[in-house]
């Protein structure tokens, strides 16, 4: 078991104190991240980007904040603090990989880092493709009758 | 105002996700994983594109996006016909977990882990 399936099972099995603590954190956490990159989108765009583009150095910026804070270990308590507020933007996608492959390092490149780096992150791939697949088909169908 | 909007879209998105995570036995794993269906399926019926037109970058961060990219993806190259869909799927989400792993990577091999 690797520590974030473990962490996974200690927020599974916690006992419910604050509730509405939790969720006001994460809304605001969440709220505040989606501000930040509305402001960071921005200041690509003061530099001539279009917004499509800047979307992009917005999101893979996240990634590496999220990837660098994770090697340096102090994103795994922001994320226990603060939980969905980190986890659903696409820094706890960065995280979970970062978090994989700090992990299994002790195991080597291959089997270790190469073979665990999507352990967690995985499923979000695999049923993002599969549902994406399904919905271009229903699209294709919808556009053939 | 984008600003505001981007506050909430991304805000409620984790709140929401964090009243299932408090109040079914689901983990986080599940629920990014149903939030990225959820996704797709916002954006083939024709809700999220208008969303991320008025919400701006809160719309484009939590993991539902990644649902929505898939899915423009997947229509990309709709005169192609099943083809199209392989092609095109992965072709937005691309630049997302590519920097993913190389960061991750690079970071990891850089820190020293504690044993």
């Amino acid at each position: 078991m690797t520590n974030n399936e473990f962490k996974n099972l200690v927020f599974k099995y916690k006992p419910n104190e604050n509730k509405f603590k939790y969720v006001l954190v994460s809304f605001i956490v969440g709220g505040l991240i989606g501000l930040f990159g509305e402001v960071i989108t921005r200041l690509f765009i003061s530099f001539n980007i279009d917004r499509e583009l800047a979307t992009c150095y917005m999101i893979i910026t996240f990634i590496f904040i999220a990837s660098l804070l994770t090697a340096l270990g102090i994103f795994g308590n922001l994320v226990r603090k603060t939980r969905c507020g980190l986890i659903i933007p696409i820094t706890g996608f960065a995280h979970s990989v970062a978090a994989s492959f700090l992990d299994n390092k002790s195991e080597g490149f291959i089997m270790g880092m190469g073979s665990n780096a999507f352990k967690i992150a995985g499923s979000v791939i695999v049923y993002g493709t599969i549902s994406g697949f399904l919905f271009g088909v229903l699209n294709l169908i919808g556009e053939v009758l | 105002m984008k600003l505001l909007y981007s506050f909430l879209i991304c805000g409620l998105f984790c709140l929401i996700a964090e009243l299932i995570l408090d109040n079914t036995k689901l983990t986080p794993g599940h629920i990014t994983s149903l939030f990225v269906f959820f996704g797709a399926f916002l954006s083939f019926i024709g809700v999220y594109e208008p969303l991320v037109n008025i919400c701006g970058a809160g719309a484009n961060l939590p993991i539902i996006s990644f649902g929505n990219l898939l899915y423009q993806g997947a229509i990309k190259y709709n005169n192609l016909g099943i083809i199209g869909i392989f092609k095109g799927l992965l072709i937005y989400v691309s630049a997302g977990i590519s920097a993913t792993i190389v960061f991750s990577f690079i970071f990891a091999l850089i820190v020293k882990t504690k044993k």
